[in-house]
Formats: structure tokens, C-alpha cells, sequence
């Protein structure tokens, strides 16, 4: 069970990025996987280069975070990229963000190359915690911790702050938030750029219990679409509820029937959008 | 309305005919020029490192054959294309036969691919030198009696070898079993065969568990904790790519490897990924067909393991001895067949004939090709040690088994076979 | 201008691909004949409906497993049986996915599909023994009109008569699928893309013709899938994931989907693009993502859209403009004019009837049974009361005004009346069936219209063919798939007839969207009367146009009323010029309540209304 909360903390972290950028902008960010990949594989990059420059190992969590946060700089400019076609159709921007996945794939493979790449060591360095006949690695932990830190600092920003109350204003009527004089196109590079560190911040997180991979993006969508479909689009509670619901579901269905494992995914997924398409948190905090 | 029906048809017919006929005439320069070998290659994907180390073996055996002097005089210039998903595959397939007018195609590493290309290959008339991509279903059902294939290994030689090893080395020592393999047909015929061997060997043991994760996937949290539950004597695992470091990883992390034995069939392929950090010493660790440090390494293999790891700063793995036999077994085919027919370039016919049952020295050792088409090779399999220079584990002793042990033989089915061997 | 002897060019081209000598590239055109036929069905989806599918490689997966199956399972090797086969195996699932799916739009209707298609490929993974798992399973060379042709080769065989088989597959599909948008029925489908809620004002059910479309693309990617699987020779689930979705769109976008033969450009330019640069470069996916980028920003109209013709244009010319509402859900929210408008005079020609004011036209001696009847209507909306307890019953012959300040609860009697939102209590009936919340549509059929206080209509279509879909609402004609529009004589004169009467019809081909605001009001107004109905609601049908113009539409509208033999008006209007001069009866609303409810003459009278409604004293 605790396996599937770590997945859900993986989960939510890819999730809630795609759920703020739709949420704020409506636009349904495909390429959310491919931030998540380059998460991963920049917070290896980082993480190595830093341990072989003597950074002390304990630090490494701090290291991937950072990681996580400078990558983030690419949001800006691909946010640009975006606001050719804001007045168009959904169905165009979710294409041109097929595009960049596409053309992230490729980016990846090119500076990094197609074997997995992955941090040898660092995981268990927070060590492990025994609990009867289990035995929990410490940094799983930490990335629950990080995932619930970094729904509730959503959370706070989004409900308690300035940024949040304008980002709420813009996301329930843009055109009414401009007139009142918020700077819009700003607001947008912002929250994008937000949503693209949630998911880079979580890619890095992973990786030291995992490795990085090319096609970790697209199989990640497929998951984190899974997450605010049953959540609810935009919805950061939905997103929230999403990922524990697939998370545990995951872990439920592997220790009952693992043949299950990723077909009963599809079939909640299915039902959900069937019986309350609009999830089952319609979107409310976002 | 049927007699022009007909009257178009034969118009379709003789056109067809006409097109067949400039086909089959090999172009004039052909035997002249460089020879053109086709490379299918996988570049992204989950096989991608597998399909790159495969073009590696290929570059090593390219650049040797070339300052040898080429093959009967002749350069060998690569044409690479990708192997992605089946329909795209087959189509770049015909475009190597039928476009680049390639002499002979290696490559393809996925079974779906592999049973798109067999029948393309025989449609084409054109020579395929797979590097892998053999399950029982391609070898018994869809390419029954190729012609213009040649095949690997059969994909469960190393679950049949790591059985063996099992058995060998725990005997009496287990009682339950647990398996974890890709959702796949890799992955469901090598826990089936496993299981089979095990009852076959009466080793007593009752399989408490299964779990099929999805080839690609990133977190086995959830089927760690459901290995820890059933608590397992061995795991049965044969993952090949990323996932087999990260279920070690995971498993070490929530303390499976202090308390179960590990067979991991196929991981050798990942080798420098099972770092001593989280793999344990003692587990069954397959090398599939080569192990960059054999104990009686050839010249050969000291030689390419050196040429890679200052290329690339990595160790070895199989797929290359693979490609590079193919090549190798190509060449010495091409020699062959030339001087039975008084050293004029052979016809793909008398190169077919002359690779049915070739040897030739491989990376690995000798290596040979069946009469029905298939590798015949030798395998790298023992016990993990973390005693060596590098900072992923080994194995320590190095077993060695020849397919002649470990693969069904020509003619008869994998179960079979195994029920046919005496205890 | 891509004219048909273009269109012959490139037939006869395509035609000699195999004779060119170049195996390969006639093989590969095989693929592209499969994706052009599967693309037709999902440009039916997209262009023409305005549904972006991002799950159709389910379909081709689905036909490209018939195959398999029906060829290694069953031994069946005619393809005709296959194709048929396969048309019907995709039919079958797209019925119950297009139920669930067609319910929704935009985003949701993408993703809902995406599932669909993502669940199909985890059976197709999932269930190896029956499907084969990632290995699939072989389709087998068929037998074309019953012969083998066993004396080819299977290249000879593929770039013979497989390939012509192919190519008039394609030809009959590119024909079919034409017939299908110039049908009736295609109309009805771009009345929907354009305006979902102003086709079920007119009676076009948005839910039954957009699964239509699911099904018939669903067929289309069937066959295509089967046509695909050949050449191929293997059934296998990557064809049933996302990314193989994806790439469909992107070949609809490349080539173009507001053009007919878009699709068709955009499969060929995909292939041979691909077999270039995947041979250029390993990095070639990042090429083509780069390439789509371009396209959806610079090109949304596709390499078509680069020299496209009108003639064989599908979709609106401003796909600039969002289309429609938002949320799957939500009730159109376009916004109505902002401020005073100025809008051109309206061509109210001197031609149409100048009889006097109807007013008491039809003798009501005998009271006959009301046509349409409100009992004690309560609407809330939330905690809102918008109205309490209404009643209110309009009888042949009568025009009935009502009348009240904004926010008396007008708008919601009328869609409360017209079907369009059920009542929170009370009965609602017409010609005495119960009505309430039944919906546009099926009010539609039986016999009451309305239009729309802001201005509702399909930006994207002709003035032309906006009457024509209320037309074929009205004739039935919508479930003709393979008729021509264009050469149905009675739909052609009755457009010209209602066009004539509004003062159209020199205007027939101007786009809706261009019309000058008062005209497309007018032009929605319109629509109304074409679908003849018995009651026809109007709300506020003078609004936005000048005080010169109110009555010349109204006299437009009385006479048309009077020439469709209309049984009763009821509208919604705030100039009481107009509201005294022309109605029989007169509703007070206010503040949800009825307030009065008689005779102009009645309604002058009474002080309360005058005061609260009124304001002042009218003259």
C-alpha cells in the first residue's frame, strides 16, 4: 500500500502541473511527461556532476530540487511557443504540445543519448526505516513528504496569496481579469513555467529510486491523463484525490490481481469519464 | 463485364510480370561496387540501447572486415534504418531490399518486428541475419521453414539456462518461487519455461506469485511490496532493459535481496546499471550469448572489449556479438560458396546454402548457424560477485553452456523437449 | 484552384505508380491508400463536425485485426469478405463508444477516445492468447474477387492488382465520403460543428448526427486498417496506441482538414516525408514534431490551405475564431452587443406583402384548446428564483407579447416554453403533450420554433445554407447520406422562398458570420419560420436594430407568419411601439411573477403594469 502511495506522490507531481496549465490556460499539456523525462534525466546530470565536484552526498536531495527548479527555465520560452495559438481551437493546442513531445523525445535522446541513466547510490543514504516485517528506504518517504509538501505550498499559493487569487481570477474569466488590468501574458509564463517545475521538480525527485529512460514521458501521460481524468481536469484537489485513487489502485491490483494492473486503470478511467465526465472533483481550487 | 474484368486482370498481370523481371535481374555494377549491408537498428524506444549496441558489433566487424580488404575484394558499406514499430519496419524493410537494393539485411531486436519481417523477407527473396527477436511462436508457427531468414537463438535458451544453474545450485533450498517478467511474450515464455524446468527437475517448489509490469516501467514499489508479502524462497525475473537496476534497486531498498534469491535471467545486458550499491552477491545473472570478461577471453574479445570501452566508456554486452556474427558468418558464407563457384560472386542462393551450418570465430568464441536457420552459440551465465574493479557486479564462477544444451534442437517443440530430457 | 483536371492528374499518376519501375515507392503508396481512406473518416469527424478523435487508430487496429483473424483464425481469405468484415467489426464498437463518447466535445471527446483507444490496446497486449499479445497476429495475402493470382510473388502481388484494388478502394471511399458531405446529412454535421445548440434549435439532434459521423469514420478507419494490415502482413497493438492516434492527426493537419482532399495530400506528404527523413536521420521525430509545430501555428489550414480553392473548401474560412461553447456542458455564452450597434439598414424589399397588421387575423370566437400551456412554472436557479409560478396559455390565432424589466424572467419562460430548460416545478404542454425539458428537438418535430435573443447562428456557413439545414430538418432529409444537397430541387426552392421573404436572396452565399449583426439576427429569425412551425417563439427578434428597422422586420415577419400559415407567435420585446401595434395579447412579467396577462387595450389600462413594466405612459 505504501508502494502505491510513492507512486501516487510520482503521480501527483506530474499530474498537478498539467492541472494548473489547464486549469489557468484550458490547454491540455501532452507534453507534461516529457518535463517529468527531463526532470529525471537533468537531476542525474546534475546530481553526478555535483557528487564528482565533492558536493557531499546528503545533499543530493537539495541538488535534485535545484535541478528541477533551474529547468524549469525552459517554460518561459516554450509558454511563448503556446501563445501563438490561444485564441485557436483546444484541438490545435493539444497538437502543437503533441509536437513538443515529439520534439522533446528527441532532445532527450540527443544529449543524452538511449541507455537509461540513473543515480547509483544515493538512494538509500537517509537510510531505511524497519516497521515489523517491512522495511521502507527513507528517501520513498521523503518523495511522499515532497509530494504532499508541494500540494499543500500549491495550495497555500493558489488560495492565501496574491499570485493565487489573481491566478483564480484569470483562470474563472480571463477577459474580465484583463480588464481589471492583470498583466495576463505574464500571469501565463508564470503559472506555465509553475506547472512545467512541478513537473521537472518530480522527475528529479524519482530518480533516485528509479532510472531515466527515453520513453518515460509518453508512458508517464498515459498515467498522469489517467490522474486528472478521474480527479477532474483542472481540479488541484482533483488531481490530488486522481493519483492516490490510481496510485493505490496499482498497488491494490498487483498484490490481488496483477493482471489487472494497468486495464483496470483504463476502466476506471472509462467509468469515471462516463458516469461524472467532469471527475469526480470538478474543478474548484484550481 | 467479365471478359474485360479478365482482359484487365492479364494487363495487371503482365505488368507485374514485367516489374518482376527487372527485380530479379541484379543490376550490373552490383558485383563490382561495395557491398551493401542493410542495418535495422532500433534508436528510441525501450530497445534503443539494445539495437545501438547492436550497431555497435556491427561497426567493430565492419571496420575489421574492411581493412581485411573487404569481402572478395569488395568494401562493405552499411545502410542503417530504423527498426521502430512493426508496420514502419517491414516498410523500411522493402526499402532496403527493394530501394537501396541491399545485398543481405542484419538487425531487429523486438519479436513483434521480427515476425513482420520473417515472411517479408522470404516475399522479397532477400537474405535476413536477425540479431535477435526469437520467440516460440515465430520459430514454430509463422516461419515454420525460412529460406531467406536466419534466426537467433531461441529466446527462452536463457531461462532454460538459468533453470539449469537453479537447480544446480539450490536444489533443496527453496521451496516457493516468485516471478516477475514484462508483460510480453519474452516475458511469459521464459517464467513458463523456468517453471516447466522446475517441475521437470522436481524441485519441489510451488510458484506463489506472478506479477507482469509493463515493459517500460519506471516504479516496481508496488510489486516489491507484493514479492515482500508472499515472501518468495526465489525470484524469477527476466527483465532485460532499465527495469531489471531499478527493480534491484527497489527490491534492495525494502530489504528483498537480504532475504530472497534472485535469478535474473537476461540483466547481463544491463550489466554496468546492477551497481554493487543495491545488487546482491550470489544471485543467478545471465550474460546471454557473450560476458565481456570471460575467463578464456579471445584475442578478438580483448580486442573489442578495448576498441569499446575507449569509444563508448562502456562494457560490452551481447547484442554486438550478435551483429558481429552475423557479419562474420556473411563474410565467411560469401568466401565459401565463392570458391565452390570458382570464385565468381555467389548467388544469394549459394550463399543461403553456404551459411546453412557455417562456424566461424565470433567475439564469444565459435558460433555457428543450424541447418534449419538457427544460432547456435554459447551462453554466460553465474553467481554475481562484487569482487572486481568495477562498481557493478560480475559473476563469479563463469558458467558456460552450449545451445547445444540449452536450446530444443531442430524439429521438436520447446515442452516437448524439455519433458524429453532424462532426469 | 484545384480543378478536376488536377484531381485526373493526379489519379492517372497514382495509377502508373507501379509502372515506373520503383517497387518500393509503389508499396509504400499501399499505406498511404489505407491512411487516406481511415483519414476521409476522421476528417469527417474533425473538419466537418468538429470533433478531434484522438483515439481513430482503434479503428484501424481494429480493422487490421479482422483481417488477421478472419485470414490466420478462420482461413477466410476473400478480401472482400474481410473488408466487410471489417467495416462491420468497427461499426459495432464505434456504436457503443460513440454513445459514450459523442456526449461530449472539445477536450473531453479527445480524451475520451484516447481511453478508448489506450483500453483496446491494453486488451489487444493484455489477452495474448486471443489477440497474441505484443507479438499479434499474421494476416495473411487474400484472394482479390476470388482469385489468388498465386502466379506473382507477394511484391508482385502487392504492386499489381493489390495496389489497383487499393487505389479503387481509396477512389470509391474519396467519392463515397463526398457524396456524404454534400449530403443533407453533411450539412447537418457542419451546422453542428458550427453551432451545436442552434442546430437542435432547428431540430438537428447534435448527439444522433455526431455519433452518425463516429460510426461512419469508425467504418472508414476500418477498412483502412484492413487495406493498411496487408501490405504489413501482421496485426500488432502498436497501431491501437495514442502516439499512432497522434500521427493520424498530424497527417490530417498537414494536408489540411478544412479541405475535402486535404487528408488525402497530408497521408501522401506524411509517408514519403517520413520515408526521407527517417532514412536522413535518427533524430527525424524531432523534424516532424518541429514540422507539426509550424503547421498548427502557421498553417492551421494544412499544405491544402496554401493554395486551397473555395470550391472544394469544407470548413469555416476563420478557423482563427473559437468554435462554440467551452465546456462540454455549458449553454452557449457568446456574447451578445456590447453597447449601441449600428447596424445597416435591413433590405426589406418593397415586394413582400404590405398588408395591414394582422392584428385579431383569426377570429378567436371559439376558444380552442391552448397550443402551448404553462401551469404554476417554478425555474430556479440555485437559490434564484427566475420565475414563481407562471401560467400562461396561447391559443391558435393569437399573438402574444410578453412584456417586463431585465431580469423578470422573459428569456427563461421562453426556454422554459421551448424546451430548453426543464422546470423546477409546474407542467408545460403543447398541442397537449407534456413538454417539459424535452428539448429543442424533439419540439421541434412537433411543431414549435424559436430564436434566439442574442445572435445565434452558424458563423461558418452561407446564409444559403443555414436555411437549407432548417429545411432538411424539416423535410427529414437528414438522414440522407449519399443524396445531393445541391440538386434537391425542393430544399432548393424552399430556401429561395423563405430567402426571398426575409430578404435574402441575393445574399444566399455570403458566410453568416459576415452578415451585419441585425441581419444575422434576422437570418436566425429566419430559420425559425423555415422550419414551419405551428407556434414559433421569438425573443426579442428586433433587438440591437434601429427603431426605423423594428418595423420592417416585424412586418417581414407577420406576413411570412401569415404565409407559412404560422397558428401562433409568442415573442419577447421591449419596444412597446412594437409590442401594441402588433400583438393580440399581451404577458406582463415581473420579477418572475405574472403580473398581467390580456388585451393590449387591457394592458394600457392597467396602472400596476404601466408603472412597473411600462414606466411611463405610453402614447
Amino acid at each position: 500500500m505504501l508502494g502505491g502511495v510513492f507512486h501516487a506522490a510520482v503521480l501527483f507531481l506530474a499530474a498537478a502541473g498539467l492541472q494548473l496549465v489547464f486549469g489557468v490556460q484550458k490547454i491540455l499539456n501532452l507534453a507534461c511527461g516529457s518535463f517529468y523525462a527531463l526532470g529525471a534525466y537533468f537531476g542525474v546530470s546534475l546530481v553526478t556532476w555535483a557528487l564528482g565536484a565533492g558536493a557531499p552526498p546528503s545533499l543530493f536531495l537539495g541538488i535534485l530540487i535545484l535541478s528541477g527548479v533551474l529547468l524549469a527555465a525552459i517554460g518561459p520560452p516554450v509558454e511563448r511557443l503556446l501563445r501563438t495559438i490561444y485564441d485557436r481551437d483546444e484541438s490545435f493546442q493539444l497538437l502543437l504540445t503533441f509536437a513538443l513531445v515529439l520534439m522533446f523525445e528527441d532532445v532527450i535522446r540527443f544529449f543524452w543519448g538511449t541507455a537509461p541513466h540513473q543515480l547509483g547510490s544515493v538512494y538509500l543514504i537517509y537510510g531505511q526505516l524497519k516497521v515489523g516485517a517491512l522495511t521502507i528506504p527513507v528517501y520513498n518517504l521523503v518523495v511522499i513528504a515532497a509530494g504532499a509538501t508541494i500540494a499543500a505550498a500549491v495550495g497555500w499559493l493558489l488560495t492565501r496569496t496574491r499570485f493565487g487569487r489573481l491566478v483564480r481570477a484569470a483562470a474563472e474569466n480571463p477577459r474580465m481579469a484583463e480588464a481589471l488590468g492583470i498583466d495576463l501574458p505574464r500571469l501565463y509564463s508564470r503559472v506555465f513555467t509553475l506547472g512545467v517545475a512541478l513537473g521537472t521538480v518530480g522527475g528529479a525527485l524519482v530518480i533516485p529510486a528509479t532510472a531515466a529512460m527515453n520513453e518515460m514521458g509518453i508512458e508517464l501521460i498515459v498515467e498522469a491523463f489517467a490522474v486528472v481524468v478521474i480527479g477532474g481536469l483542472g481540479s488541484m484537489r482533483g488531481a490530488f484525490a486522481g493519483a492516490l485513487i490510481v496510485g493505490v489502485l496499482k498497488a491494490v491490483a498487483i498484490a490481488i490481481y496483477p493482471e489487472l494492473e494497468m486495464l483496470g486503470i483504463y476502466v476506471i478511467v472509462i467509468a469515471v469519464l462516463v458516469l461524472r465526465p467532469a471527475g469526480l472533483f470538478a474543478r474548484a481550487a484550481a | 463485364m467479365a471478359t474485360t474484368r479478365r482482359t484487365f486482370l492479364r494487363l495487371l498481370g503482365g505488368a507485374s510480370g514485367a516489374l518482376a523481371a527487372r527485380l530479379d535481374v541484379p543490376p550490373a555494377f552490383a558485383q563490382t561496387g561495395p557491398v551493401k549491408i542493410g542495418v535495422l537498428a532500433a534508436k528510441a524506444g525501450v530497445t534503443a540501447p539494445v539495437g545501438e549496441s547492436g550497431l555497435r558489433g556491427t561497426q567493430f566487424a565492419v571496420d575489421r572486415i574492411n581493412a581485411a580488404g573487404g569481402i572478395l575484394g569488395r568494401r562493405i558499406e552499411l545502410v542503417v534504418e530504423e527498426e521502430s514499430n512493426p508496420k514502419d519496419t517491414v516498410e523500411r524493410f522493402r526499402k532496403l531490399g527493394l530501394q537501396s537494393r541491399v545485398d543481405v539485411i542484419t538487425g531487429v531486436v523486438s519479436t513483434g518486428v521480427g515476425l513482420a519481417i520473417g515472411p517479408v523477407a522470404e516475399e522479397l527473396k532477400t537474405l535476413w541475419l536477425a540479431w535477435d527477436a526469437t520467440t516460440q511462436k515465430g520459430v514454430e508457427e509463422t516461419m515454420p521453414k525460412p529460406r531467406y531468414s536466419f534466426r537467433s537463438v531461441d529466446n527462452e535458451a536463457e531461462a532454460v539456462m538459468a533453470s539449469i544453474l537453479t537447480a544446480k545450485h539450490l536444489k533443496g533450498k527453496i521451496k516457493t518461487v516468485a516471478g516477475i517478467n514484462n508483460d510480453y511474450s519474452y516475458g511469459r515464455d521464459n517464467w513458463a519455461a523456468f517453471l516447466a524446468i522446475m517441475k521437470k527437475l522436481e524441485m519441489g517448489v510451488t510458484p506463489v506469485v506472478d506479477l507482469w509490469p509493463k515493459l517500460g516501467e519506471t516504479n516496481f514499489t508496488s510489486h516489491v511490496a507484493a514479492l515482500g508479502q508472499a515472501r518468495p524462497d526465489l525470484i524469477f525475473c527476466s527483465f532485460w532493459s532499465a527495469d531489471a537496476p531499478i527493480l534491484m534497486k527497489q527490491a534492495h531498498a525494502a530489504g528483498l535481496t537480504a532475504t530472497t534469491k534472485f535469478v535474473m535471467t537476461t540483466a547481463g545486458g544491463v550489466h554496468e546499471s546492477l551497481k554493487k550499491a543495491f545488487t546482491p552477491e550470489g544471485m543467478i545473472l545471465g550474460y546471454n550469448s557473450m560476458y565481456f570478461e570471460a575467463p578464456n577471453a579471445s584475442p578478438l574479445l580483448r580486442e573489442f572489449v578495448r576498441w569499446h570501452q575507449e569509444r563508448f566508456k562502456e562494457w560490452p554486452n551481447y547484442e554486438s556479438d550478435h551483429a558481429y556474427f552475423t557479419l562474420a558468418a556473411y563474410r565467411a558464407a560469401v568466401e565459401k560458396a565463392a570458391r565452390a563457384a570458382g570464385g565468381k560472386w555467389p548467388s544469394t542462393d549459394q550463399i543461403i546454402e553456404a551459411l546453412e551450418g557455417i562456424e566461424v570465430e565470433s567475439l564469444s568464441g565459435k558460433r555457428s548457424y543450424r541447418a534449419d536457420h538457427v544460432m547456435e552459440c554459447s551462453f554466460f551465465q553465474g553467481l554475481s560477485t562484487h569482487r572486481n574493479k568495477h562498481d557493478f557486479v560480475t559473476i563469479d564462477p563463469v558458467e558456460v553452456m552450449s545451445t547445444r544444451q540449452i536450446q530444443k534442437p531442430s524439429g521438436t517443440g520447446l515442452y516437448e523437449w524439455i519433458n524429453s530430457w532424462k532426469a | 484552384m484545384i480543378g478536376r483536371g488536377a484531381l485526373g492528374l493526379a489519379l492517372l499518376a497514382v495509377a502508373l505508380v507501379p509502372f515506373a519501375g520503383r517497387a518500393y515507392y509503389a508499396t509504400l503508396m499501399l499505406p498511404f491508400f489505407g491512411y487516406g481512406l481511415a483519414l476521409l473518416g476522421l476528417n469527417l469527424l474533425f473538419g466537418y463536425t468538429g470533433l478531434l478523435s484522438f483515439g481513430h487508430a482503434l479503428f484501424l487496429a481494429l480493422g487490421a485485426y479482422t483481417a488477421a483473424y478472419l485470414t490466420s483464425a478462420f482461413g477466410m481469405v476473400h478480401f472482400e469478405a474481410i473488408l466487410v468484415s471489417a467495416a462491420a467489426v468497427a461499426a459495432v464498437v464505434a456504436v457503443p463508444t460513440g454513445l459514450l463518447c459523442v456526449r461530449y466535445v472539445k477536450i473531453y471527446f479527445g480524451m475520451l477516445t484516447l481511453a478508448f483507444g489506450m483500453l483496446f490496446y491494453s486488451f489487444l497486449f493484455k489477452f495474448y492468447a486471443l489477440t497474441g499479445g505484443d507479438e499479434g497476429m499474421r494476416v495473411l495475402r487474400p484472394k482479390l474477387l476470388g482469385r489468388g493470382f498465386d502466379f506473382l510473388d507477394k511484391v508482385e502481388f502487392l504492386t499489381g492488382p493489390y495496389y489497383f484494388y487499393a487505389l479503387a478502394l481509396l477512389v470509391l471511399g474519396t467519392v463515397v465520403m463526398w457524396r456524404i458531405v454534400r449530403s443533407p446529412f453533411g450539412l447537418c454535421l457542419r451546422a453542428i460543428r458550427e453551432n451545436p445548440d442552434k442546430a437542435a434549435a432547428v431540430g438537428v439532434s447534435a448527439r444522433c448526427y455526431r455519433l452518425a459521423a463516429f460510426v461512419i469514420a469508425g467504418v472508414f478507419g476500418g477498412v483502412g486498417g484492413a487495406l493498411l494490415a496487408v501490405p504489413t502482413g501482421l496485426a500488432d497493438p502498436l497501431l491501437a496506441y495514442w502516439t499512432h492516434s497522434g500521427n493520424l492527426v498530424f497527417m490530417l493537419l498537414l494536408g489540411g482538414f478544412a479541405n475535402f482532399f486535404g487528408p488525402i495530400l497530408g497521408a501522401f506528404v506524411f509517408i514519403f516525408l517520413q520515408d526521407q527523413v527517417m532514412s536522413l536521420t535518427q533524430y527525424w521525430r524531432f523534424i516532424f514534431g518541429a514540422l507539426l509545430a509550424i503547421v498548427v501555428i502557421c498553417f492551421p489550414r494544412g499544405l491544402m490551405g496554401l493554395f486551397d480553392s473555395e470550391g472544394a473548401s469544407a470548413a469555416p474560412s476563420d478557423i482563427h475564431r473559437q468554435r462554440g461553447p467551452h465546456g462540454p456542458l455549458r449553454i452557449p455564452s457568446q456574447r451578445g452587443p456590447h453597447g449601441p450597434l449600428r447596424t445597416s439598414p435591413v433590405d426589406t424589399p418593397a415586394k413582400p406583402a404590405h398588408e395591414p397588421l394582422p392584428s385579431r387575423a383569426r377570429p378567436a370566437g371559439t376558444r380552442p384548446r391552448p397550443l402551448i400551456e404553462a401551469r404554476d412554472v417554478v425555474k430556479l436557479y440555485g437559490d434564484v428564483v427566475a420565475l414563481d409560478g407562471v401560467s400562461l396559455a396561447v391559443r391558435e390565432g393569437e399573438f402574444v407579447s410578453i412584456i417586463g424589466p431585465n431580469g423578470a424572467g422573459k428569456t427563461t419562460l421562453v426556454n422554459v416554453l421551448s424546451g430548453l430548460g426543464k422546470p423546477s416545478s409546474g407542467r408545460v404542454t403543447f398541442k397537449g403533450v407534456d413538454v417539459a425539458g424535452i428539448g429543442p428537438v424533439r419540439l421541434v418535430r412537433l411543431g414549435l420554433a424559436r430564436s434566439f435573443q442574442l445572435v445565434n447562428i452558424f458563423p461558418g456557413l452561407t446564409v444559403a445554407e443555414t436555411l437549407a439545414v432548417t429545411v432538411v430538418s424539416r423535410l427529414g432529409r437528414g438522414r440522407r447520406l449519399l443524396a445531393s444537397l445541391a440538386r434537391d430541387a425542393e430544399v432548393r426552392a424552399q430556401v429561395g422562398d423563405v430567402a426571398a421573404l426575409f430578404g435574402f436572396a441575393d445574399r444566399l452565399s455570403c458566410l453568416a458570420g459576415t452578415l451585419p449583426q441585425g441581419d444575422k439576427k434576422l437570418l436566425d429569425v429566419a430559420g425559425a419560420f423555415a422550419l414551419h412551425p405551428d407556434v414559433i417563439l421569438l425573443d426579442e427578434p428586433t433587438s440591437g436594430v434601429s427603431t426605423r428597422d423594428k418595423h420592417a422586420i416585424m412586418e417581414v415577419l407577420v406576413a411570412a407568419a401569415k404565409r407559412i400559415a404560422i397558428k401562433a407567435i409568442i415573442q419577447v420585446e421591449h419596444d412597446m411601439d412594437i409590442v401594441f401595434g402588433y400583438s393580440d395579447r399581451i404577458v406582463a412579467l415581473h420579477g418572475g411573477r405574472l403580473l398581467a396577462d390580456g388585451t393590449p387595450a387591457e394592458i394600457r389600462a392597467d396602472t400596476h403594469v404601466v408603472t412597473t413594466v411600462l414606466g411611463k405612459r405610453p402614447a
